[in-house]
């Protein structure tokens, strides 16, 4: 009876399926012919077509599912439930990726019918924006600067803030919803005017400064510090804000993994009679280290992606009309990630020790 | 009986040494503890707090000395200029509905690639996870360009001019395109999320859906009465992280839909732009004795200010009402599995 019934659906599903490619080829013979008989509503022979299909794949794939072993099964699960991300990575991802990478070697121009003209350039793109533009080298040069200036800085930065979250004492939860609120305000990614939190909540004009650092830096003057002295730490007082601003996730994982370190480790160390030092460094770090690692890559990519780099793209594509151009921008960018990541990651691995 | 109470007398008296030492050692590290926290944690509220001061502000006192933190005069003007600016009647329920939207397209793709990744294996998978971690790598700018001209004609391999009058669709200048992005996972920090729902999976003993398995049920039944609801912790995190950076990001919008006057965000970054133009385009709609100082520098920084703190307020709520559960949330959900 039941084998019948799937037998069946087997069938349906297959005639189904003939309906559905028989809509199709009707579509592509009239693009071919360039003739449309249906005019404005065709649409609906699309949806149509593309009902007819899925329906007769699902009818027809009962049959097959239900002779598949348990592992098979699973697998072609996974596969569906995988299908949207995937389609998408090949559309979004790797496609414009590819494309970018052509475009940086061709001369692209958009016609006014609304296709594109491409013309091979050779290495001419990359000569222009390396020899010839003015700001890009310089500007790239500072983002890395930046980066690598600031990973380290937040790495720091969050793994002590989560030292100081992690146990008990009073006020544990006030201060911990007060940590993750820069979280909240992770403003501004690629965003033109507002690169960071700092730019959209502190100051827009120079003189203003919330944490009162001119009086500081003033007062340091008075006693004669030197300007360069003053000036890194006036700099240095409104980076922390930033820096802040950018390690909420980090200190989230950071404290996640402080909490999963098993409590025998330090009962350990404390009767082999080891300091609170040797504790944090032989216990602590070594088993927070492959968080290390995770938010080492974390915090690369997200300071890249925020980076106003973006903008420049943009104007020297849109303003300028220079798309070849503008992709090579952007390929040398993608490079100079890669490099950059690899720089950190590489001897981190090494260092990364794993508890099993 | 006396003699015990002289022993408990005497060592009351004198504590040992080594606790000394301890006690001291205790409450000079809580007292270090305390004083780096309350340092910190001023400098993550100060700004917030002097941008609530200054919204209430009245304009004639911007910049005096004596109303730095406490506003010598209350008055709402700001507030309502800076309401008028933002047009936050409309903008408010417009971005939540958008950033929801957006929230629950990200949730759904992920959290079921999360799935596949962490429990569901077939060949090639590790490849395509590799994959994952190069869309998190790869920052989303680099691939703006191609995307663009790929919306400005939209053929999706060439099926849409078949049913389209052989043209391809022009999908710019609507947010469906940030829909689509979303819904495919290649939304904002979707690779991040994938690997957060992965790891949540992973943690979850397999035992649970074996049992499920072996009591009849098939996959789909399995996976939505078993698996769902044990992702509790995950589906707060990844949605909280989601909601809250998709509301502050504009650079999808200003790349796909740079003409959307939906976007709180978006309109602030617009408005502030230009800050007299915003100014005089309002100055109709507010009583005369409101516009006299325009030109002010001081007092376009404040309205500025006020502005900023509209886009953020709802966040800060939001925020404020999840917390507890998205702090848990992180702790439970593995991320560090």
């Amino acid at each position: 009876m039941e084998r019948k019934k799937l037998k069946i659906d087997m069938i349906v599903g297959l005639a189904l399926l003939a309906a559905g490619a028989a809509g199709l080829v009707f579509a592509i013979v009239c693009r071919a012919k360039n003739t449309y008989p249906l005019g404005s509503s065709s649409w609906m022979l699309g949806v149509l077509v593309g009902v007819l299909l899925l329906a007769g794949i699902i009818l027809a794939f009962r049959n097959l599912y239900g002779r598949m072993s348990f592992s098979k099964k699973m697998g072609m699960w996974g596969f569906i439930l995988l299908l949207p991300w995937l389609l998408g990575f090949m559309l979004f991802f790797l496609i414009p990726m590819l494309q970018e990478v052509r475009f940086s070697f061709e001369t692209v121009k958009i016609l006014p019918s609304g296709g594109l003209s491409e013309e091979p350039l050779g290495f001419g793109n990359f000569k222009y924006i390396l020899t010839e533009n003015a700001t890009y080298v310089r500007e790239l040069f500072e983002t890395v600067l930046r980066v690598v200036l600031y990973t380290v800085l937040i790495i720091v930065f969050s793994l002590l803030c989560a030292i100081l979250l992690n146990g008990k004492f009073f006020g544990r939860s006030v201060a911990r919803a007060i940590f993750f609120i820069p979280i909240v305000m992770a403003t501004g990614l690629m965003v033109e005017r507002v690169s960071n939190t700092a730019g959209l909540l502190m100051a827009q004009s120079q003189e203003e400064n919330v944490y009162g650092a001119a009086i500081i830096s003033r007062l340091l003057f008075s006693f004669g510090v030197g300007t360069n002295v003053v000036g890194w730490l006036a700099n240095a007082v409104n980076d922390i804000f930033e820096v802040i601003s950018l390690s909420g996730i980090q200190i989230l994982i950071f404290l996640a993994a402080l909490q999963g370190i098993p409590p025998q480790l330090y009962e350990v160390a404390k009767i082999e009679g080891a300091t609170g030092y040797e504790t944090f460094w032989k216990v602590t770090v070594v088993m927070v280290s492959p968080m290390v690692l995770t938010c080492t890559l974390y915090t690369i990519s997200d300071l890249f992606l925020r980076s106003d780099l973006a903008s420049t793209f943009k104007t020297v594509a849109f303003t300028q009309g220079q798309y070849g151009r503008s992709a090579a921008m952007s390929t040398f960018f993608l490079l100079t990630v890669l490099a950059v990541i690899c720089m950190f990651i590489i001897p981190l691995r090494k260092a990364v020790f794993y508890y099993d | 009986m006396t003699k015990l109470e002289g022993v408990r007398l005497t060592a009351r008296k004198r504590p040992s040494e080594a606790l000394v030492k301890k006690r001291a050692k205790g409450v000079i590290v809580s007292a270090l503890r305390y004083l780096l926290l309350i340092c910190l944690s001023y400098l993550i509220l100060a700004p917030i707090l002097s941008n609530i001061v200054v919204a209430f502000t009245h304009p004639k006192d911007l910049g005096l000395s004596a109303s730095i933190w406490i506003p010598l005069r209350i008055s709402f003007q700001n507030i309502h200029v800076s309401y008028l600016i933002l047009n936050f009647g409309k903008t408010l329920p417009s971005t939540i509905l958008y950033t929801l939207i957006i929230m629950l397209l990200q949730l759904i793709c992920t959290i079921l690639a999360g799935y596949s990744f962490a429990r569901l294996k077939f060949k090639g998978q590790g490849l395509l996870f590799a994959c994952v971690i190069m869309t998190i790598i790869v920052p989303s700018q680099v691939i703006m360009l191609p995307q663009y001209l790929y919306f400005r004609n939209f053929t999706l391999f060439g099926i849409i001019p078949l049913f389209n009058s052989g043209s391809g669709l022009n999908m710019l200048n609507q947010p469906a395109v940030i829909y689509i992005l979303s819904a495919l996972g290649m939304g904002l920090k979707s690779g991040l999320y994938i690997y957060i729902f992965r790891q949540t999976f992973r943690g979850l003993p397999r035992e649970l859906e074996q049992a499920a398995y072996v009591d009849g049920a098939g996959f789909v039944r399995t996976f939505l009465s078993i698996v769902l609801p044990c992702a509790g912790p995950g589906l707060i995190t990844v949605g909280t992280l989601s909601f809250v950076w998709n509301w502050n990001d504009t650079s999808f919008l200003s790349w796909f839909d740079p003409n959307n006057s939906n976007s709180l965000m978006f309109m602030y970054i617009k408005r502030t732009a230009s800050m007299q133009e915003a100014l005089n385009s309002i100055s109709s709609k507010v009583p005369g004795d409101y516009t006299f100082i325009t030109t002010n520098i001081l007092y376009q920084n404040s309205v500025m200010k006020t502005c900023a703190l509209f886009v953020l307020i709802p966040l800060i709520i939001f925020y404020l009402l999840i917390q507890k559960r998205f702090v848990q949330g992180v702790e439970r959900s593995g991320i560090v599995g």
